[in-house]
């Protein structure tokens, strides 16, 4: 039998990959997260050689305040987190990389106590077209039974691929013509005869969002089949290289 | 192309069968550092590698291994239900049935890995395209099997949907989650489409295969070119299935000529049949 907060979390699992909106995923996985006692999270995104500068933010709860104290206070400098996050790509418990710090470290992790943040969880999550999402999870009271940390990092990589896949669907234009822009590029390097692995390399998209475009697009031109939509598109004057 | 490998015809690939089970003992015993794994004479072996298991194999042109992958049936054992049942949700479908095929040791090599150029990223789908295509022919509706969840991200970035089962648990090495794959001709096809491919992938080679084209590198030459679209009159295509249409009507023996006449059911390749 499953506990409560097991039940929490294989309901934000087995639902997440249909959930449709970003606020939605993050509405869910704070539930779940919540019942493993981590009530605060951030998602950014981040690549290995922008440490030092403040990544984008995917997500947020409850971390906007030590997010402003940790870059205002320059944390980053001295966060024996970072250096572990160099050194390999698993998760990591704040517990591990607390003994790699030195005096202003500990300083550092006073700090977040004053937050209500005793210890944190960290799950990097890497995307298919090269990008790097950091969840960062927080609590007040930490837990070392390692079955809930690995139902909290199988959370995290859900949710963290998740969030990547919208935010790369959201860097699209819809208004290109009958299909969007991000659509036109997909479906040119499909004329091509590229495939949806080669089509995310050359636009820096993991392959699914090329599928979802691609599909989008069919669905859009009123076609079943890709090589129909390529067609159309060309028939339209739509096929466009980025 | 992606080779079938059943108890029919193992014993024509002897070393390349080898080649996987050495290839299997790098991948899981020395780079995931499954030590608990059996390994025999530089091999990685398990109990699932019985008479009833099915290898499917893709080779470069000089016939070195790329990709693996084994299914097997799951209607007497099945290693998810019947070794690691705490990763199977309660109230979850049985994952154990006529219907159901298990799918483990997926790899790729890492001179694969390291190659550049065109055809980069494709051939794990090539090898679960002809998983499916087996399975389909087969009556089989759902491929089940346990996943890293290192390796999860990627996964649910693939054009295959793949489910959990039940909630992911810690094990020696990382996270493990059992896993299920719901087969349809819908989800082949789009497979397919991702990798740029629109006839059978999977190739189940038997003895004539050989007898009329010398060797397995031959053999796959053959079926690479029968399965590249006919563009233009006297493309590539053309000109080989001339010529293996002419060695064919000039088997003594006829056997050869049968095959050719059936080549159409020859890609569906049914277990059992």
């Amino acid at each position: 039998m499953l506990s409560s907060a097991e039940q929490q979390a294989w309901e934000f699992l087995s639902k997440a990959p249909h959930y449709d909106a970003p606020a939605e995923v993050e509405a869910h996985f704070g539930l779940a997260l919540a019942a493993f006692g981590y009530d605060r999270f951030a998602a950014t995104l981040v690549n290995a050689e922008r440490y030092g500068k403040e990544p984008p933010a995917l997500s947020r709860q409850d971390f906007e305040a030590w997010d402003a104290r940790y870059w205002g206070e320059r944390h980053v400098v001295h966060d024996p987190c970072v250096k572990l996050l160099l050194k390999s790509s698993k998760s990591f418990a704040w517990s591990d990389a607390k003994p790699l710090g030195d005096q202003r470290a500990q300083a550092m992790w006073g700090e977040a106590s004053e937050f209500g943040m005793n210890d944190g969880y960290v799950v990097r999550v890497f995307g298919p077209a090269g990008h790097e999402v950091l969840i960062r999870m927080a609590t007040a009271a930490p837990d070392t039974d390692p079955a809930n940390r690995a139902v909290v990092e199988s959370l995290a990589t859900v949710f963290g691929t998740i969030m990547l896949k919208h935010w790369e669907m959201q860097d699209d234009k819809p208004d290109y013509g009958v299909i969007s822009e991000r659509q036109a590029e997909c479906l040119y390097w499909a004329s091509r005869g590229k495939t949806d692995w080669e089509i995310g390399a050359i636009l820096e998209l993991s392959p699914r969002t090329v599928h979802h475009h691609i599909e989008a697009a069919k669905k859009r031109l009123g076609v079943v089949k890709r090589q129909e939509a390529v067609m159309k598109a060309g028939e339209l004057g739509l096929l466009k290289a980025s | 192309m992606i080779h079938i490998i059943t108890c029919e015809n193992r014993h024509l690939y002897g070393p390349q069968l080898w080649a996987m089970h050495e290839e299997r003992r790098k991948q899981c015993v020395e780079k995931n550092g499954w030590v608990d794994l059996v390994v025999l004479d530089g091999g990685e072996v398990d109990d699932y590698d019985d008479s009833r298991a099915i290898y499917l194999l893709g080779f470069d042109d000089a016939m070195q291994l790329e990709v693996g992958l084994r299914l097997r049936p799951t209607d007497d054992r099945c290693m998810l239900a019947d070794k690691y049942p705490h990763l199977i949700a309660p109230g979850e479908t049985p994952k154990k049935g006529g219907d159901v095929w298990e799918a483990s040791r997926l790899f790729t090599t890492e001179a694969y890995r390291a190659k550049k150029g065109q055809g980069r990223g494709t051939r794990v789908f090539e090898a679960w395209a002809a998983a499916m295509e087996l399975a389909l022919v087969n009556n089989v509706t759902r491929f089940v099997g346990m996943i890293d969840m290192a390796l999860y991200p990627g996964i649910m970035n693939s054009p295959i949907d793949t489910r959990l089962v039940g909630l992911p648990r810690p094990y020696e090495f990382g996270v493990v989650a059992g896993s299920e794959i719901l087969l349809s001709r819908e989800l082949l096809q789009r497979v397919r489409e991702s990798i740029a491919i629109e006839s059978t992938v999977g190739y189940h080679v038997d003895e004539l295969d050989l007898r009329a084209f010398g060797d397995l590198a031959a053999v796959q030459r053959q079926v690479l070119r029968a399965m590249t679209p006919q563009i233009l009159p006297g493309s590539e295509r053309d000109e080989t299935l001339s010529a293996e249409a002419l060695y064919r009507l000039h088997d003594a023996s006829g056997r050869a000529r049968r095959i050719w006449n059936h080549r159409d059911q020859k890609s569906e390749f049914q277990l059992n049949a």
